[in-house]
């Protein structure tokens, strides 16, 4: 009924049974301030700065270093930041979805099967849209139609993306009772007292 | 010296208007097709060519130059203009 999986290395303490509620580290500063910086950035370029403005493109820039910076991390980080601790397993995510819906109340110490893929999505996708925004600001691309419309179809699948991402984090946080957003702003999951067994 | 001076200032002074060829106020056209010829003409190459908020919205490429023209379709005139250099 309970799964967990447990990565032990730099990032993940040993869990230890008798103490608990446990709390144990999976984000690194870096992949928090990462994550909070390129999620301000996605903000402000929706919602604030004008596409046709200079501010728009530099946001743009920095979210792209942002993102090619974390799959630098990725290769080399701390263990849960690494590809390895959460590779893109569509049938893992599925399961890990039926489980959720069924009881199962398994924690990860990095991204669930579920969260990874859409992990992977928002990577892809912001990469995709800083591609197509450099494309606009080049004399080959400029003012070239399909280049525009590829970025604003990104930028309505990210939106899709980001309000599944939320939906996604509320859900398990619901489920699991581990907070999913306190861990990526302290850096700590918190496991409940009856927690899955290790 | 003097001349030198003068010819500089001359040179920096025209360039940007020689560069652009384009202006606030430059006539080009008051139909989509009648601007799409004037651009052609001074040699910019129309990309996309729509209206936009009762303006005739143009992006154009020169070799490196990219440019975003507004156009007053009843004047015909340019009234915004945004180049890259």
């Amino acid at each position: 009924m309970t799964e967990a999986t447990f990565t032990t290395g730099k990032g993940a303490q040993a869990p230890d049974p008798a103490a608990a509620p446990r709390d144990i580290r999976v984000w690194d500063p870096l992949v928090r301030l990462i994550h909070w910086s390129v999620a301000a950035g996605v903000f402000v370029n929706a919602a604030v700065t004008d596409p046709e403005k200079q501010p728009h493109e530099l946001v743009g820039y920095a979210i792209l270093a942002l993102v090619l910076l974390r799959l630098v991390w990725g290769l080399m980080g701390p263990r849960p930041a690494r590809f390895t601790s959460f590779p893109p397993n569509p049938l893992a995510a599925l399961r890990h979805l039926w489980g959720l819906f069924h009881g199962a109340r398994g924690v990860h110490l990095s991204h669930n099967p579920a969260g990874a893929l859409m992990v992977y999505n928002l990577w892809a996708t912001l990469i995709g849209m800083g591609a197509t925004g450099i494309m606009m600001t080049t004399p080959r691309y400029f003012g070239i139609e399909w280049v525009e419309e590829a970025h604003e179809a990104l930028f309505a699948w990210l939106m899709l993306s980001v309000a599944l991402h939320i939906a996604g984090v509320l859900l398990d946080t619901a489920l699991t009772r581990v907070n999913l957003v306190r861990a990526m702003l302290d850096g700590r999951k918190r496991l409940p007292p009856q927690g899955p067994a290790g | 010296m003097r001349k030198l001076l003068l010819a500089t200032a001359l040179v920096l002074a025209t360039a940007p208007a020689f560069a652009a060829d384009l202006v606030m106020g430059t006539q080009l056209g008051t139909s989509e097709d009648a601007i799409r010829a004037a651009l052609t003409e001074l040699g910019w190459e129309v990309r996309k060519l729509d209206t936009e908020d009762g303006m005739i919205e143009v992006y154009a490429v020169m070799g490196d130059k990219m440019a975003e023209i507004y156009i007053d379709p009843t004047s015909g005139e340019i009234v915004k203009i945004s180049a890259n250099d």
